[in-house]
């Protein structure tokens, strides 16, 4: 589902900070965004960061944060568990974003 | 819906405000969870979340004779390592009796029970109890037979696309749809790149980019 979020996220967000979340990603938050999503998927200091975000975004922006987290958990596992292509157009389109990132070591397309 | 559910996905005393919208999505998936499915029964799908659950958690996978092993491994591999499921993988349990459409089935099941235990982890809520299975058997209801695998790994109906990922199994497609607007954005929504709803477009976008790079799917 990465490419297309990045899609949709061109030129609002700096996209290296998806692959290395020490990375300014240059959104209101971003960073404290970045943190949550870290310690929910790697089950680690929770509470702190979502503190920092809602001291920073506020109490509906945690919600909605842990809301998509919880989506694309979820689409990932559709996408990963169907094998959905990617397609070469979004490929091409891509292409330096991939690079990069360093996008291509992932297993699935 | 059962008067049990009502009770079910309660927010009431939770710290943050958990809009009503995904307290309704949210029951909606555990009431489809316990009833008959289109190719497993109440039973076999609250065994197969409850499988789901434990592999995420990286617990050890309970002896369940409710559900075949391979249908077990499936969905363990699905929820603790997605990453892992390979086309040859799929293609094996296929000749060893996991069909396709069952498959596709337990795909959406573990996702969605995913979506929703990485929502309570995430605001440090208890995970909400399984639901009690319900009587009936599985509908057994074949898919479109427009439906064929052409570049993804399971038949669909039309090109491979979100949208069309688990039209082998039309109910469960529903059912993910009626998911995604609550948990993220509606197929509408996602039209727009400025929306604001508790966060700004560009940051649910670096939440679900993060989340993808995480568990390195690119798609």
């Amino acid at each position: 589902m990465l490419s297309s979020s990045i899609e949709a996220a061109q030129g609002q967000v700096n996209l290296k900070a998806i692959a290395q979340p020490s990375i300014d990603p240059l959104v209101e938050g971003g960073r404290h965004l970045l943190a949550y999503v870290d310690a929910v998927l790697f089950g680690t200091n929770i509470a702190a960061t979502r503190s920092g975000v809602v001291d920073v975004l506020g109490e509906h922006a945690a919600v909605d944060a842990a809301a998509v987290m919880g989506n694309f958990e979820m689409m990932n596992r559709i996408a990963d568990g169907v094998g959905m292509p990617v397609g070469g157009g979004t490929r091409k389109r891509m292409h330096q974003v991939i690079v990069d990132l360093g996008l291509d070591r992932f297993p699935h397309a | 819906m059962p008067i049990s559910l009502l009770f079910m996905f309660d927010f009431a005393d939770t710290p943050l405000p958990v809009r009503d919208d995904l307290a309704v999505a949210f029951r909606n998936v555990w009431q489809r969870l316990a009833e008959p499915g289109t190719w497993w029964d109440g039973a076999e799908r609250v065994a197969l979340a409850r499988v789901a659950r434990r592999a995420y958690l990286g617990a050890a996978i309970l002896d369940d004779s409710v559900i075949p092993p391979l249908a077990r491994d499936a969905a363990a591999l699905l929820s603790g390592k997605p990453a892992g499921v390979t086309e040859e993988l799929i293609a094996v349990w296929e000749t060893q009796g996991l069909d396709s459409n069952r498959y596709v089935e337990l795909v959406g099941l573990v996702a969605m029970v995913t979506a929703l235990d990485t929502f309570h982890r995430a605001l440090e809520i208890d995970l909400e109890p399984l639901p009690t299975p319900r009587p009936g058997s599985a509908s057994r209801v074949l898919p479109d037979p427009g439906a064929s695998k052409t570049r993804a790994w399971v038949p669909m109906v039309g090109p491979p696309t979100i949208p069309t990922s688990l039209s082998a199994v039309p109910a469960e497609m529903a059912a993910l749809e009626a998911l995604h607007g609550p948990m993220y954005l509606t197929y509408e929504e996602m039209g727009d790149p400025a929306i604001q709803k508790g966060l700004h477009r560009s940051q649910m976008e670096l939440v679900a980019g993060r989340t993808s790079a995480i568990n390195e799917c690119f798609f």
